[in-house]
């Protein structure tokens, strides 16, 4: 009977689970947290000291490829670029190109598009044209700058063939040189001495017709 | 929060567990925690320091995993922790256990019906002195002999028997009147 009752008891009890509340395991992690250090943080330190030391020397040897590889670029995008400019034109102290006559001289294409008048149309008409063409003959306009109007003189731009990748410019006089004059400060200007020299007509005119009056009166009273 | 289903059985979830790894601690925790929480439960009659036994339990419990040998049942390896564990606590709290004299022991014995619930049984047994409780779990609920109990306890063999049928005639007597009174109401 004693037996049995202990047994029954001991069934019971082993049977029952009590749910324990649900910061139970915060605290009991937060205590394993000061007691033990995390097996995952021990290997992330291990992995990353290993790894940092593997990095640093990857990003280094990284920026080394990097930085030799971009002036090896440099340098090979300099060669094709480069262009063989050969200057004819008499003209061109002109309109201040700054490009030396009857001279070959190697040039940057961006440097001359750069002291090129009106840049951004040539840079546009450049980039088009070179894009279809293997040989490349572009007409700038020259805008002169003192005077501030479009002149006819221009700069051819031929280019060679891909093979030879150069780009040959050559100055070309214009012979038909017109000047764009701005009509309508001339029409002004024109109209203001216009009116200047009527009034100053109409004022000599008057003043002859004062003159003749005059002398009328003078000769009528004379006559009287 | 369930993480058992990853895990396949215990000997890997120990394993694991026993290298520090966190998930597979709160896979053990979540699958053992409940039973624990029952048998601190057993020894205080407050569910918040039952619970507190049981957190310093389970701190134990994956402090010492490396030492564990795979031998024999890991539920009843944590489950000596946890007993160690509350035993600890409540001789922390300095508890006084009365000897009673032989003969009281002789005449001792569990005279219940097996229609009892578990929750009438745990409201007597937490109104008991706190070393009947801990001799009573003992050896009726977790099966520790007299003289595995005296070493435990730093109590004499005769002391835990005393302690033990003191217990039960309290038991038996508080359930008999509760018996009584249900009659009464019925």
């Amino acid at each position: 009977m004693k037996q049995h009752n202990d047994s029954h008891i001991k069934k019971i009890f082993e049977e029952h689970e009590v749910l324990p509340s649900k910061m139970a395991w915060n605290k009991l992690s937060d205590l394993l947290d000061r007691q033990l250090p995390l097996e995952s943080d021990n290997q992330l330190f291990f992995v990353s000291k290993k790894a940092k030391n593997y990095k640093s020397i990857l990003d280094i040897a990284a920026v080394f490829l990097f930085a030799f590889g971009l002036v090896f670029w440099t340098l090979k995008t300099d060669e094709k670029n480069t262009t063989n400019l050969v200057v004819n034109s008499p003209n061109e102290n002109k309109f201040n190109t700054q490009i030396p006559l009857e001279s070959e001289t190697d040039f940057y294409l961006e440097d001359i598009i750069k002291k090129t008048p009106s840049n951004n149309l040539v840079e546009k008409k450049l980039k088009s044209e070179i894009v279809h063409n293997n040989t490349l003959e572009v007409k700038i306009p020259i805008i002169n700058q003192e005077v501030d109007v479009l002149t006819n003189d221009s700069v051819l731009i031929r280019t060679i063939p891909k093979a030879q990748k150069q780009i040959h410019i050559a100055w070309e006089p214009v012979k038909n040189k017109e000047i764009e004059i701005d009509t309508r400060n001339l029409i002004r200007s024109v109209e203001r001495e216009l009116i200047q020299d009527r009034a100053a007509e109409q004022l000599d005119k008057s003043k002859d017709r004062f003159e003749q009056i005059k002398f009328a009166i003078i000769n009528r009273n004379y006559e009287e | 929060m369930k993480i058992i289903s990853i895990h396949k059985n215990d000997s890997e979830l120990v394993t694991l567990a026993a290298s520090n790894n966190r998930k597979a601690q709160q896979a053990l925790y979540e699958k053992f925690s409940p039973r624990m929480l029952s048998v601190c439960r057993r020894y205080f009659s407050n569910i918040h320091e039952a619970e507190d036994a049981m957190i310093k339990s389970f701190l134990k419990v994956f402090i010492n995993l490396k030492n564990y040998e795979n031998t024999g049942s890991f539920e009843g390896w944590i489950k000596r922790i946890v007993v160690n564990e509350c035993i600890d606590q409540l001789r922390k709290s300095k508890i006084e256990t009365t000897e009673f004299p032989d003969y009281f022991v002789e005449q001792s014995y569990l005279d219940i019906d097996n229609t009892y619930e578990l929750e009438q049984i745990q409201y007597y047994i937490d109104k008991l002195p706190t070393g009947c409780k801990m001799v009573f779990n003992l050896y009726v609920v977790e099966g520790y002999k007299h003289q595995e109990i005296s070493e435990m306890l730093h109590i004499s063999i005769g002391t835990s028997k005393s302690q033990l049928s003191y217990a039960r005639n309290q038991l038996t007597q508080a359930l008999s009147n509760l018996n009584v009174k249900e009659n009464e109401t019925a």
